[in-house]
């Protein structure tokens, strides 16, 4: 099911390939790149908006900036292309047995690893593929759906590598995972001109991004937050649906489940197909940015963008606060399972057994994990916290600051949360769990940085009692509190101005753009073929 | 009109029918002729059967209706004789079981899917909390460690998972997290399954049954040591709490003894604890289960001695095999 | 027939003569199917009655009228058989039971009322003049008989094959002694004894179904909504039958080849007897393979399917497929080896045979081409069969359909090639039927894994 709901058949400047975020979903990013697009004014956007279901996404949750001349949905569950009539369902095909061997050995090249040695080869290949996978290609998605040389190879690789017995279970799961390539390369094959490409993820967004860099040779930047390809093997590791139908006989302890496996290899060769084509690779802080290289991206492309927000939206909210401390604790955020929701309700009964006034709120919308929240409710009644813990929804942000005594980040992966840093503005410290780069907000990086105080706590992921201590110190100690309130406001003020990190995009994006410029000057044919 | 009158009627019309069958020269004619008069006949048997037998009941009653008919008329004499005997032997003959239509289970058979070589080497070290906790191996080792470790007992596998939370590198900490985490879920699951069911009971027998086994699922949690602190504290005073409901009209369920001793023994008051295990043992408990109890509670109580009679009063017991080095210890001198 | 294997592996595990002979005679009669042993019971009817001396012709009279009912209500109710077949099973597996009962009665009903209309019809058009009983034993035959083969149907659904068994075996007793002590009446007698046989077989039939279910009289008409309807089913259906009759029909009606016997019906002396003769061979050749279709391949197919759908490695998948091949081409040689020994058999024992009928013997040629016929057609039942477990509909209804035109055109053939090719149309067209079904069979089967993922 795609839909285009802006079009600027002329093209854009910038075509943003997003997944799962902005416009239809609220968040850290989606806030991000709306700060982004309303930023610069004067270039022409175009969005492409990436999602699994129709169903999983309500209305836009952003009002669409008018400098957005472009938007375009794709769902990659509900439209699974196919074209096939019944009867042509029924017969199969031949199909191209050696466009079908080169895409083998595309993904031999992939199991060998991703030793820069064998980088060459991959990207060749690739090329090849990305031009067979295209409409019209030698392997449409009826030849990878139907045709007997796409069972030879898809049987053939289950006998050499598959450990999991399930046949079954391997034959969906390759198809699940593949079929969605084919879409996006139609996606790529009619998306409108640009000028340059700025995916905000690997996965299947950047994915797209490297088909359309392959075969435009339009510049493509990347910008990631969290790392994707972590997240996903985040999901994964949790994930109880991947079945593993080893026996006792078959099983080796220590070996992950095999289609466990063949999914974080996937997303991880979508990471290093982006890394490839992209340039700059953006990361938001040091720790990810080496994370990116060591997950394949070429060091010199890469470089550092902190988030900024707003100093002067939030600034006047200090004086709206009250004189006491309210005994709130927030945790701002979606109520997924990255995000720990339990983990901070374990802790509100730590803190409600020292403090019995102590409120714990959580506001984020709900309706994105449904059955996570529903467990977090039930973990809620099941300790007897229903009068202290309340789940409020999506809430404005200058609402709430003032209300509140702490923000608390209980999240087992993040990037550079944004919420930290419109707490510290807004003059309310924070208590976080040790990841992304939470201590590098929370205590500063560098000596200068680290001068200027702690702005909260860190402590360790699922650990509900010292993050209940810890925002117990500082609710009870109001020195305490007081001195992490400037620490967080000095920091935001001096290192996470929006204004700074609009500055370090201007030059990206006029990077790219030149370089598009130059390209086309050198060969003005190759200009909006494809 | 009552159905013996109908059919009655019935008879005299078919024997009518029967007298012009034999009258008529013409062989047409005659058939005509039968039909004729075997029609309503057929229909007032119809009639008459329908109301004679408790058919009556039966639905649609045009369609029961037209197939009375259809076999009466369609099959001369025989049909009505068919119907009047399949409507009443129905009847009187007692019903049969139907058929069971079970069927028989297989043995599965081997699969022969090698893996062994495809996996590679297994993962052969010993010591594995002092491996995965050694942050210069390489992680893909560390982490084919931890989904090993996943396959150990919860109670010795939480502990170090736990203790990993905290490791530099972020794919081990997650890995840990989702292991935890799962089997979290499983049990706080079935917790808010038991207190739904708890909080909708109605008789008092239900009630401690699920309160007995929401005690159970609580020392779940505290067993394989998924809850610390607070947490701890808080599923111990549940896990308590609903021993203690469940005993309330449970009296001699001793298993539940056994478990509030556990219990009391845990949270410090020993010598309630010390009582309940008396009772469990009095109300048939073997001694095996009860006896470790007794000498762990003798132990805390710095009471050596009355441990080492206790354990000695095990030594001749084979069956307990983690139990062995323990008794061995205490057996000695 | 599913679910008979059941029974049969009961049987076969008692490890002894009678249970093995038990579960051949079994497969054989529920294999073969109820005509078969119809005309096994008009034979025997005829035989016995020829030696206690009724006129020839009466007989003749009785034979031929029984075979047109009996011909006639299997390509009618062919229209429903597989449908219904299929229908109950459906409901079955969804533990429908109570829809069963009521859709066989609602079935039964139409049946019955469209026999009984067309039996009425025929009654005063082509049967005008005969004599009155005749005409209403007729009747009551023609539409006890659909009833029949349609309870028959229900009845296997239900796998109560033992109950089928023996209530055939008690229908055809009464039909041979009524008809033998009411031999005095002529023709009349001989017939009214074949109706009270049936009549007996189907009460019986109607009385065991109502058992097992309530007692409440219930009538509904599911099996005719359009998702349960199975049209290429009920096409398939009539085809079969027609592919099977066809040629007796033609046989009938060429006036080189037949002699007016009763009325419209027409017989044809020198075909007919060669025919049902052939095809009492039949019965020993289903049985085997039956047999080993019930037991092996029905596993395999199973085990297949199973490992398919939880998750079996692909390495076992084909195993079972090879299996299921195996199982194939052995229940397929088996019946080659039974086939010929049933064809020398008949080489042996034709020209005493006809000696006792009284047939000359140059009919002989005759008994030896229908013997291979229906040997071929044995085989091509039994890949019919293997085509149904694999939900090939379309397969079987182009074979079937192959059958029945091919049974016309190489029939009329044979009359316009002479005396000496009687048979060979039948005999040929069931051959390239069977090659046919054989090549599609090899076909579908090396490529099974493949659609039964790719193209689903």
């Amino acid at each position: 099911m795609s839909e285009v709901i802006r079009r600027a058949p002329e093209g854009v400047d910038v075509a943003l390939l997003l997944e799962g975020t902005f416009p239809y979903v609220a968040g850290g990013v989606s806030s991000w790149v709306n700060q982004i697009i309303r930023a610069f004014p004067d270039l022409r956007f175009g969005v492409v908006f990436i999602g699994s279901r129709r169903s999983d996404y309500g209305d836009m949750r952003y009002a669409l900036p008018d400098n957005v001349v472009h938007l375009e949905t794709h769902y990659l569950h509900d439209d699974l292309g196919a074209v096939a009539t019944a009867h042509e369902r029924k017969r199969g095909q031949q199909g191209d047995t050696q466009a079908v061997a080169q895409m083998a050995s595309l993904h031999d090249a992939f199991r060998r690893g991703g030793g820069r040695e064998g980088a060459p080869d991959v990207l060749s290949l690739f090329g090849e593929a990305c031009r067979d996978i295209a409409p019209g290609g030698r392997i449409d998605l009826e030849a990878f759906l139907r045709s007997e040389a796409s069972w030879e190879v898809v049987t053939e690789r289950y006998r050499t590598y598959c450990s999991d017995p399930s046949f079954v279970d391997y034959f969906w799961t390759v198809r699940i995972m593949h079929q969605p390539l084919w879409q996006l390369a139609r996606i790529a094959h009619t998306l409108v001109p640009a000028r340059v490409y700025h995916s905000v993820s690997t996965g299947y967004a950047g994915f797209l991004g490297a088909l359309l860099a392959q075969s435009t040779g339009r510049p493509l930047v990347l910008s990631e937050h969290g790392i994707y390809t972590k997240e996903r093997k985040i999901d994964l590791y949790q994930n109880e649906w991947i079945r593993d139908n080893r026996n006792v006989f078959q099983k080796d302890a220590s070996e992950l489940s095999y289609f466990r496996q063949l999914w974080i290899r996937f997303f991880e060769w979508l990471g290093r197909l982006t890394y490839a084509a992209a340039d700059p690779i953006v990361a938001l802080y040091e720790t990810n940015r080496l994370r990116q290289i060591a997950d394949g991206a070429d060091a010199a492309r890469t470089r550092n963008i902190p988030n900024g927000v707003n100093i002067g939206r939030l600034a006047p909210l200090r004086t709206q606060r009250p004189a006491e401390v309210p005994p709130v604790l927030c945790l701002i955020g979606r109520v997924v399972p990255i995000k720990d929701i339990k983990t901070f309700v374990r802790a509100m009964r730590r803190v409600v057994n020292r403090m019995p006034e102590a409120q714990g709120w959580i506001a984020g919308p709900a309706d994105e994990d449904p059955a996570y929240a529903e467990e977090c409710r039930n973990l809620v009644d099941s300790l007897g916290l229903t009068d202290n813990v309340r789940f409020l929804g999506m809430q404005k942000i200058d609402e709430l600051m003032p209300k509140i005594g702490l923000v608390v980040l209980s999240s087992i992966s993040e990037a550079l949360p944004l919420v930290l840093l419109e707490g510290f503005a807004a003059g309310v410290p924070a208590v976080a769990t040790d990841v992304g780069s939470c201590r590098q907000l929370m205590h500063g990086l560098g000596a200068e940085d680290e001068a200027l105080g702690a702005a909260g706590r860190v402590v360790g992921i699922a650990d509900p009692q010292s993050l209940a201590d810890a925002a117990l110190d500082l609710l009870n100690d109001g020195a305490a509190w007081q001195a992490a309130q400037q620490a967080g406001i000095a920091r935001v003020e001096r290192y996470y101005a929006d204004t700074l990190m609009f500055d370090r995009y201007r030059e990206v994006y006029a990077g790219a753009l030149e370089r598009d410029t130059r390209r086309a000057g050198a060969c003005p044919f190759e200009h909006g073929a494809r | 009109m009552g159905s013996s009158k109908l059919a009655f009627a019935a008879l005299l019309a078919e024997l009518t029918a029967f007298y012009g069958l034999g009258s008529i020269e013409s062989p047409d004619l005659a058939l005509f002729t039968y039909l004729a008069a075997h029609a309503p006949a057929s229909l007032l048997l119809a009639l008459a059967v329908y109301l004679l037998i408790p058919l009556s009941r039966s639905k649609p009653r045009l369609s029961v209706l037209s197939l009375l008919f259809c076999s009466i008329f369609f099959v001369p004499v025989l049909g009505f004789v068919g119907v009047l005997v399949g409507a009443l032997v129905r009847h009187l003959l007692p019903r049969l079981e139907a058929p069971s239509r079970f069927s028989a289970v297989r043995l599965p058979d081997l699969d022969i899917h090698e893996s062994s070589e495809k996996s590679g080497a297994g993962f052969r070290q010993a010591g594995v909390r002092q491996f995965l906790k050694n942050d210069r191996a390489p992680v893909p080792q560390r982490l084919r460690a931890m989904v090993a470790l996943s396959h150990a007992p919860s109670r010795i596998g939480s502990p170090v998972l736990r203790e990993l939370l905290g490791d530099a590198e972020d794919d081990l900490r997650l890995l840990a997290y989702g292991l935890l985490d799962n089997r979290e879920k499983r049990l706080n699951a079935d917790i808010h399954a038991a207190r739904q069911k708890l909080a909708a009971c109605r008789s008092d027998d239900e009630r401690s049954r699920l309160a007995q086994q929401l005690a159970a699922l609580y020392w779940e949690l505290i067993y394989q040591g998924l809850v610390q602190g607070d947490l701890l504290d808080y599923a111990v005073g549940e896990a308590l709490r609903h021993t203690e409901t469940a005993l309330a009209t449970l009296r001699d369920n001793p298993a539940l003894h056994l478990q509030h001793g556990r219990l009391l023994q845990q949270i410090g008051r020993l010598d309630e604890a010390d009582a309940a295990y008396q009772r469990a043992r009095e109300l048939g408990l073997p001694a095996s289960r009860v006896v470790p109890y007794l000498a762990e509670l003798a132990f805390a109580r710095r009471d050596f001695s009355r441990v080492r009679t206790l354990l000695q009063s095990m030594q001749d017991w084979e069956g307990l095999s983690r139990l062995q080095p323990v008794l061995k210890f205490w057996g000695q001198a | 027939m599913a679910g008979i294997g059941f029974e049969l592996r009961k049987l076969l595990k008692k490890d002894s003569l009678l249970g093995l002979v038990q579960a051949y005679s079994y497969a054989g009669v529920i294999g073969s199917g109820p005509w078969v042993l119809s005309i096994v019971g008009i034979l025997m009817v005829g035989l016995l009655s020829r030696a206690v001396v009724v006129p020839e012709f009466l007989i003749t009279q009785f034979q031929v009228s029984v075979t047109y009912l009996i011909s006639s209500s299997l390509i009618l109710t062919g229209l429903v058989q597989l449908a219904f077949t299929r229908f109950i099973s459906d409901r079955l597996f969804e533990k429908r039971d109570d829809l069963v009962m009521s859709n066989f009665n609602g079935l039964l009903l139409w049946v019955i009322g469209v026999a009984g209309v067309l039996g009425l019809l025929l009654a005063f058009t082509l049967f005008t003049g005969l004599p009155v009983i005749y005409r209403l034993l007729m009747l009551s035959g023609f539409v006890l008989l659909c009833g029949i083969w349609v309870a028959t149907i229900f009845l296997s659904g239900l796998k109560m094959y033992r109950a089928i068994l023996l209530l055939y075996a008690l229908g055809y007793a009464v039909t041979v002694i009524t008809a033998l002590l009411a031999r005095p009446w002529g023709l009349e007698g001989l017939l009214g004894g074949f109706v009270l046989g049936h009549f007996v077989l189907f009460i019986g039939m109607w009385l065991i179904t109502a058992w097992h279910y309530r007692s409440r009289l219930t009538i509904s008409y599911e099996f005719a909504r359009a998702e349960t309807r199975y049209p290429s089913l009920m096409l398939i259906g009539l085809l079969y039958n027609l592919g099977v009759w066809v040629d007796k029909f033609m046989f009938w009606s060429w006036p080189e080849t037949s002699d007016a016997i009763i009325g419209p019906l027409r017989a044809s002396v020198i075909y007919d007897l060669p025919v049902f003769m052939a095809y009492l061979s039949i019965i020993p050749g289903m049985a085997v393979f039956l047999v080993r279709i019930e037991t092996d391949f029905v596993e395999y197919y199973d085990r297949f399917f199973d490992a398919v759908r939880t998750g079996g490695s692909l390495e076992y998948i084909e195993d079972m497929r090879d299996e299921m091949v195996l199982s194939i081409r052995q229940g397929l040689a088996e019946i080659g080896k039974i086939q010929t020994l049933a064809m020398l058999a008949a080489i042996v024992a034709g020209p005493a045979v006809f000696a006792v009928l009284d047939i000359s013997e140059l009919n002989l040629p005759l008994l030896y081409i229908q013997t291979l016929a229906a040997s071929l057609q044995v085989g091509l039942l039994a890949l019919l069969n293997v085509f149904f477990y694999l939900d090939q509909r379309r397969i079987i209804l182009a074979l079937c359909g192959f059958f029945c035109l091919s049974n016309i055109a190489f029939t009329a053939l044979s009359f316009k090639l002479g005396a000496s090719f009687y048979g060979y149309g039948y005999a040929l067209s069931v051959l390239l039927t069977l090659m046919l079904g054989l090549w599609a069979l090899d076909r579908k089967l090396g490529r099974l894994e493949y659609e039964t993922f790719m193209l689903q």
